[in-house]
């Protein structure tokens, strides 16, 4: 293997790790909102996926039907927490090792095996 | 559990019963058979709190909300009296205490189960040399170490 390959692969494995302790320590108090029903209705999710909030506006409320706004409420609380679950795939997405997304490495341990494997011929 | 140990299945001990008595008598057909109850038995145990919902409710039960045992939202009913007695800023507090509710429900139902699976086993059911976690997580303490580490592969 050679040496200036083992040296870029430790950088990227520093980088990726930084990277994911930063995301994991902002992940708590990133907010993320979507709102459905022309805005009446809206939540508010954490990095971390806990629901922090929810918002039924008052004509909401006088005008829509319960089970109507249950729905809503759910409509409104999965859009955000999909907003959260774009951010992490964002992330994870960015960070790369030997060229290959660290989403495609965790899907697939074995080729970034061959690669570091592909390396070892190489002078 | 009766004083054979055999004749009642019970979690991961009742599994480890099982396969001791299975080598005693040298894997007989009904010794086998025993040990294949006692993991279907498992697999049941656990899938059975997998595929459960999950319910939780705001104090006065005016909102109600339904879990998976993954935590996924399925469904917030709110009670005609919800509509009724809450103004929209207690509504809004109301769905978010049922999800919560529901979430935590599901996840206590799930961490229960694998305790009630596990219990009895040796070593409270852990592998050799592995303690239980503590009580407490910080984050913090963790976030360092990988950073350490980050540090050190430089």
């Amino acid at each position: 293997m050679s040496q200036g390959f083992v040296a870029k692969l430790r950088e990227e494995l520093a980088a990726t790790l930084e990277a994911a302790a930063d995301f994991a320590e902002r992940a708590p108090v990133q907010r993320y909102e979507a709102a459905v029903a022309d805005g009446e209705v809206a939540a508010a999710v954490s990095g971390g996926g806990g629901l922090l909030e929810v918002r039924i506006s008052t004509a909401a409320r006088r005008q829509i039907d319960n089970l109507t706004l249950g729905d809503h409420v759910v409509a409104a609380i999965r859009a955000a927490e999909s907003q959260a679950a774009d951010a992490r795939a964002e992330m994870l997405d960015g960070l790369r090792i030997s060229g290959i997304r660290i989403s495609d490495v965790l899907a697939n341990p074995q080729q970034m095996l061959a690669r570091i494997e592909r390396s070892r011929s190489k002078p | 559990m009766n004083e054979t140990g055999s004749a009642v299945s019970g979690g991961l001990a009742g599994f480890q019963r099982a396969l001791q008595e299975a080598e005693r008598v040298a894997f007989t057909e009904q010794s086998v058979r025993r040990v294949r109850q006692e993991v279907d038995d498992l697999v049941s145990q656990i899938d059975k709190a997998r595929n459960a919902t999950y319910e939780g409710a705001d104090e006065a039960r005016l909102v109600v909300a339904r879990v998976t045992a993954d935590g996924e939202l399925l469904d917030v009913h709110l009670t005609p009296h919800a509509i009724r007695d809450l103004d929209a800023a207690a509504l809004g507090l109301a769905c978010v205490a049922a999800v919560v509710s529901a979430r935590l429900r599901a996840g206590t139902a799930i961490a229960e189960c694998v305790a009630e699976t596990i219990a009895g086993a040796g070593n409270g059911g852990r592998p050799a040399g592995c303690e239980p976690s503590p009580p407490t997580y910080d984050p913090a303490g963790a976030l360092q170490a990988v950073r350490e580490a980050a540090r050190r592969m430089r």
